[in-house]
C-alpha cells in the first residue's frame, strides 16, 4: 500500500469505468449508442421530428441522392396544380354554393383546402403516402429504443427481486419461484406472448412493454439466484448477520452491489433482445398499432414496397437497428470485462 | 547437473501500460537425486518459477527476459519449441499441483488420464498402459487399484487424489518431479502420508524433487537443499543444515522464528520487523501462562449440542448429516479455548452453531446464565453484540462494494451506538489504530489492502461492539507465516486489554497450542478429547489425538 496525497480512493465502480476508457470498442460502442440516446430524447422533447404522418413528399419520393434528374426544390404536383386554382365549372351552376357559402359564413375562421406542394425527393425517400423516411426511422427509433429499455429495466427489476428472494431464502420459496420459472420457460416464447396479448385484448405500446416484461424476467431471474446463492454463504454476509444486520439489510445493502455487475450485463443484453422482439412483434403485427411507428412496422410496410423497388423504407430502417444493436452488443461485452470483479479480488 | 535457472527474470504483463516483476535474477541448481525445496510466501515468484520450467506460464502475459537461461542437461529450455516442449513435459519432468481436484479432469475416470500420458510418451499400447497403471497406482498406495481403475476423481478422498496426481507425475519415469504445494489443502495426517510417499518414491525411482512451499516446517522433512525466496529474489541457497542451524539471512532467520514453537509458549511471538529492521525488536522474552483456575468466571458453556444437516436424498426424501454430535465446553473470562480438528470435524460448524449463524438441533448454549436456544428468552440484537467471529478468508469477509469506513459504522449504526455520523467515524477512526492501521484508511476499498492487513480490519470490525466472545474461525490460516504471527500478537494483546474469551478453531496444532488455555479436540463431529492444553499435547490420551500430534512437521 502506498503513501497517497488524496484521502479518497478509486472504488470498484470508479475502477470498472476507467477499465471501460481503455477499452477501444466499448467506447466507441458507448459513444454511438449514446448518439441514439440524444436522439430518442430529442424526438420525445419534439425537437426534432415532431410529426411523421405529415405527407411531405410524392408517394415513393426517391432519396435525394437517387433521384436523378428533378431538381430538389419543392414543387406542387400536377394534380396540386390542377386543384389549386379555381374550378372550370364550363357554364354550369354550382349546386352546392349556397349552402357552401353558409357554412363559411359560420365559420369564418376555415380555411380554404389547400394543396401543400410536396417534394419530389426526400433526404432518405418517402413511402407509399409520401411521409418522410427520415422522420419515420427517428420515430421509429425513439418508439422501438423506449419500448426495449423500458421492458429491459421492468424485466430486469423483476427477474432481480424475485431471483433475491428465491436464491437468499432457498427452501420452498426457491422452489416456488423455480415452478414459476419453469412454467415461464416451458412454454414457447411467441406462444405465451400470442398469449398475453390476447389477454391484454389492448394494442399500444404500454401493452407491449408489459408483454415483453412479463416474459423476459427469466433470464436475470436464474442468473441473480445463481450469484444470490453463491453469495449468502460467504464470509461477508455471514459477518452482517453476526452483527445483527436484518434479511432485507443482507439481500439489498450487502449482497446486491456484490451482484450488479451481473444484471447490469443482463439488462444491456435484454435490451439488444427486447428491441428484437419489439421489431419481430410489430413485423408480425402483434406490436405497435398502426398510429405509432417503429422499425418493426416500418419494415412491414417494407415487404411491399420492394415488391416496386421501392427499398429506402427497408434500408433505413434496417440501417438504424443493425448499428445500434452491434454498438449494444458490443457494450455488453466491453461492460462485462470491465465490471468482472475477479481481477480484482 | 540435471536443472540449472539462471538469472530467470519473468515479468507480467498486466494491462496496457503496467508491467509487473514477478521473478528478478533467480539461480539455484538442481543436482540429480536431491531433493531441493523453493521456499517463499505468498507473491515471492516460487510458483512462476516451477512454471516457467515446463513452459506452462501463459505467453503474452508472462515476459521471460532474453537473457534467463534454463538448462535442463545443458541444454536451454527457454529455446524449446512447442513439440521438444511437449516431449519434455510428462516424459522427463512431472508435476503436481496444489488442488488435487481441480488439476484431475472430472469428465474422465482416473484410469483413462493414467494411462494417456503413458501411451502418448512411451508408446505403450492400450493393454500394456493398463497393466503399468495398475503398478503405478499400487505402487503411491492406493488400496484395490484393479477396482479404482474405473473410478472418478469425485469418488475418491483429497489425498487418494493426490496419490493418483502423484502417479501420473511418476507414470513415465521422470527425472525431476516438481511438487508445487502439494499438501497445502490437505490434512495434516495426510500431508504426513503424501510427504512420505513423495520421498520414498525419490529414493526408489532415483529422481530428483523441486519441492515449492511456503511451510518451512516441512522442508525440514523433506530437502537437502534450500532455496528462501522473497519478492522474486533469491534471500537465501544452501543445504538444509546450514540454513537451519546457522541462517545467514534476516529474511530466513525470521521466518524460521515466526512459527509459534511447539515446546515454550513466548509471551509475544517474534515478528518479521524484529530481524529486518534495526533490530529494534519488540519481542519481549518472558514466557505466557495458561491454564485455567477452577475459580474463574465461565462466561460461555455449551452442553450436549448437536447439529445436523439434511442432505437430499433422490427427489422427496432427505436425511440427516450429523455435523456436531453431543458437543460440551466451557469458555472462561478472559480465555481462550482451542478447537482442533481436520477438515470435517465440524469444528467450524460448531462455532456457527455458537455464534448464532446456525441453528442447533439439540443440547444448550448458556452464556452468562442463559439458554441461548430457548426462543424469546433473549434479545438477539444484544445477544449478537457480545458474541462476534473472525472468518477465515479475510479476501471473502469484507464487502468489496463498502469502504473500510462504511464497514466499521455499520455494526454501529445497527446497533444505536455513538450520536452521529461523525462521532461513529471519530470511534472507527480510533480502532483502525488500536488494531495497528493507518487512521486514512477509512475511505479505502478492501481489496487496497493485504491479507493481513484485512484481517486486522475484521477484528476492528467485530471490536466496535466490545464483545464478550470472539470466535476466530481459522482466522490464522489463510495468511502468510510472518503475517500470521503479528495477528496473533494482535489477538494477544486484544485479549490482556479488554479481557475477552476466544473461542479459537483452527487446524493448525502449534497455532492452537500457542494460543489455548484448554483444547477441544473433534474428529467426527465428535469431541474426543478436551482438557489443559499442555496437558493434552503433552498426554494425549486418544488415539486419534496421537495421531494427529504425530503428523505435525517437526522442521529439523
Amino acid at each position: 500500500m502506498s503513501a497517497r496525497a488524496s484521502e479518497t480512493s478509486p472504488g470498484l465502480w470508479t475502477l470498472a469505468w476507467r477499465r471501460l476508457q481503455q477499452d477501444r470498442v466499448g467506447m466507441t460502442a458507448l459513444i454511438v449508442v449514446g448518439c441514439y440516446l440524444v436522439v430518442v430524447l430529442l424526438a420525445l422533447m419534439g425537437w426534432v421530428a415532431p410529426d411523421w404522418t405529415r405527407e411531405v413528399g410524392v408517394n415513393y419520393a426517391p432519396p435525394v441522392f437517387w433521384a436523378d434528374d428533378q431538381d430538389e426544390t419543392a414543387q406542387p404536383s400536377q394534380a396540386g396544380q390542377a386543384l389549386s386554382g379555381p374550378v372550370p365549372l364550363y357554364g354550369l351552376q354550382d349546386p352546392l354554393a349556397t349552402e357552401l357559402a353558409a357554412i363559411r359564413a359560420q365559420h369564418p375562421g376555415a380555411q380554404e383546402a389547400t394543396e401543400v406542394p410536396r417534394r419530389l425527393s426526400l433526404p432518405l425517400g418517402g413511402d407509399k403516402w409520401g411521409h418522410d423516411v427520415l422522420t419515420k426511422v427517428i420515430k421509429g427509433s425513439e418508439t422501438s429504443i423506449l419500448v426495449g429499455l423500458v421492458a429491459a429495466i421492468l424485466a430486469t427489476l423483476l427477474g432481480t427481486v424475485m431471483g433475491a428472494v428465491a436464491g437468499y431464502f432457498g427452501r420452498w420459496v426457491d422452489d416456488a419461484f423455480n415452478w414459476l420459472y419453469g412454467v415461464f420457460t416451458a412454454i414457447p416464447y411467441l406462444l405465451l406472448v400470442f398469449a398475453i396479448a390476447a389477454v391484454l385484448q389492448q394494442k399500444g405500446v404500454v401493452t407491449l412493454v408489459l408483454i415483453l416484461g412479463l416474459t423476459g424476467w427469466t433470464g436475470v431471474f436464474r442468473l441473480v439466484r445463481a450469484e444470490y446463492l453463491k453469495h449468502k454463504s460467504r464470509e461477508y454476509v455471514l459477518a452482517a448477520g453476526a452483527m445483527g444486520a436484518s434479511h432485507m439489510r443482507r439481500m439489498f445493502v450487502h449482497i446486491l452491489p456484490n451482484t450488479s455487475h451481473v444484471i447490469l450485463v443482463q439488462l444491456s443484453q435484454n435490451v439488444v433482445g427486447f428491441i428484437k422482439s419489439e421489431v419481430i412483434l410489430s413485423f408480425l403485427g402483434f406490436g405497435v398499432p398502426v398510429d405509432v411507428v417503429s422499425w418493426g412496422s416500418m419494415l412491414n410496410e417494407a415487404q411491399n414496397e420492394l415488391i416496386l423497388g421501392k427499398w429506402w423504407q427497408l434500408a433505413a430502417a434496417g440501417v438504424a437497428m443493425a448499428i445500434l444493436v452491434t454498438a449494444f452488443s458490443m457494450l455488453t461485452d466491453a461492460l462485462r470485462d470491465a465490471l468482472d470483479p475477479k481481477l480484482k479480488y | 547437473m540435471l536443472l540449472s535457472v539462471r538469472d530467470l527474470r519473468i515479468d507480467f504483463q498486466v494491462s496496457r501500460n503496467e508491467r509487473l516483476s514477478a521473478v528478478n535474477g533467480v539461480s539455484f541448481d538442481v543436482p540429480e537425486r536431491t531433493t531441493l525445496a523453493l521456499v517463499g510466501e505468498s507473491g515471492s515468484g516460487k510458483s512462476v518459477t516451477a512454471l516457467s520450467i515446463l513452459g506452462l506460464l501463459p505467453k503474452p502475459v508472462a515476459q521471460v527476459a532474453s537473457e534467463s537461461r534454463i538448462l535442463w542437461n545443458d541444454q536451454n529450455i527457454l529455446g524449446f519449441d512447442a513439440p521438444r516442449l511437449r516431449a519434455l513435459r510428462g516424459k522427463e519432468i512431472g508435476i503436481i499441483f496444489q488442488e488435487p481436484m481441480s488439476s484431475l479432469n472430472p469428465v474422465f475416470s482416473i484410469g483413462t488420464q493414467l494411462m494417456e500420458g503413458l501411451r502418448l510418451h512411451m508408446g505403450l499400447s492400450r493393454r500394456q498402459a493398463q497393466r503399468r497403471a495398475l503398478d503405478l497406482l499400487a505402487e503411491v498406495g492406493i488400496p484395490d487399484p484393479g477396482r479404482r481403475l474405473d473410478d472418478y476423481p469425485h469418488q475418491l478422498s483429497g489425498g487418494q487424489q493426490q496419490r493418483v496426481m502423484i502417479a501420473m507425475a511418476i507414470s513415465c519415469q521422470p527425472r525431476l518431479l516438481i511438487a508445487d504445494e502439494p499438501t497445502t489443502a490437505l490434512d495434516v495426517t495426510i500431508q504426513r502420508q503424501i510427504l512420505d510417499l513423495i520421498a520414498d518414491l525419490q529414493q526408489r525411482h532415483a529422481m530428483a524433487v523441486l519441492f515449492i512451499t511456503h511451510d518451512l516446517a516441512l522442508v525440514g522433512e523433506i530437502a537437502t537443499q534450500v532455496v528462501v525466496m522473497k519478492q522474486g529474489e533469491v534471500r537465501e541457497a544452501g543445504s538444509l543444515r546450514q540454513v537451519f542451524d546457522a541462517p545467514r539471512d534476516a529474511y530466513t532467520r525470521a521466518l524460521l522464528a515466526c512459527r509459534p514453537p511447539l515446546g515454550v509458549r513466548p509471551q509475544r511471538l517474534r515478528v518479521i520487523e524484529d530481524f529486518m529492521g534495526d533490530g529494534q525488536g519488540t519481542a519481549t522474552p518472558g514466557v505466557r501462562s495458561r491454564g485455567v483456575s477452577p475459580g474463574d468466571e465461565i462466561v460461555l458453556e455449551v452442553r450436549n449440542l448437536d447439529k445436523d444437516f439434511l442432505i437430499r436424498d433422490g427427489l422427496w426424501h432427505k436425511r440427516p448429516f450429523h455435523a456436531v454430535k453431543g458437543a460440551s465446553l466451557r469458555l472462561a473470562r478472559g480465555k481462550t479455548v482451542g478447537i482442533v480438528g481436520e477438515s470435517g470435524s465440524g469444528k467450524t460448524t460448531l462455532g456457527l452453531t455458537i455464534a448464532g449463524l446456525l441453528g442447533a438441533d439439540g443440547g444448550q448454549i448458556l452464556f452468562s446464565g442463559l439458554d441461548l436456544r430457548q426462543p424469546g428468552s433473549v434479545d438477539t440484537m444484544a445477544l449478537k453484540r457480545r458474541i462476534q467471529i473472525v472468518f477465515q478468508n479475510p479476501y471473502a469477509s469484507l464487502n468489496p462494494r463498502f469502504t473500510v469506513g462504511d464497514i466499521l459504522t455499520e455494526p454501529l449504526m445497527l446497533h444505536g451506538i455513538g450520536r452521529n455520523a461523525a462521532d461513529r467515524s471519530a470511534m472507527a477512526r480510533e480502532l483502525l489504530g488500536r488494531v495497528g492501521l493507518p487512521r486514512d484508511a477509512l475511505q479505502r476499498y478492501p481489496h487496497e489492502f493485504s491479507g493481513g492487513q484485512r484481517q486486522r480490519i475484521a477484528i476492528a470490525r467485530c471490536l466496535t461492539v466490545k464483545p464478550e466472545i470472539l470466535i476466530c474461525d481459522e482466522s490464522v490460516s489463510a495468511l502468510d507465516v510472518s503475517v500470521q504471527a503479528q495477528v496473533l500478537n494482535l489477538l494477544q494483546d486484544l485479549q490482556d486489554e479488554f479481557q475477552m474469551s476466544y473461542l479459537f478453531i483452527s487446524h493448525d496444532l502449534a497455532v492452537v497450542h500457542y494460543m489455548s488455555d484448554q483444547v477441544l479436540v473433534m474428529h467426527d463431529g465428535v469431541v474426543v478429547e478436551s482438557g489443559d492444553a499442555d496437558e493434552v499435547y503433552a498426554h494425549p490420551q486418544h488415539p486419534y489425538t496421537r495421531r494427529l500430534l504425530l503428523a505435525i512437521p517437526k522442521g529439523v
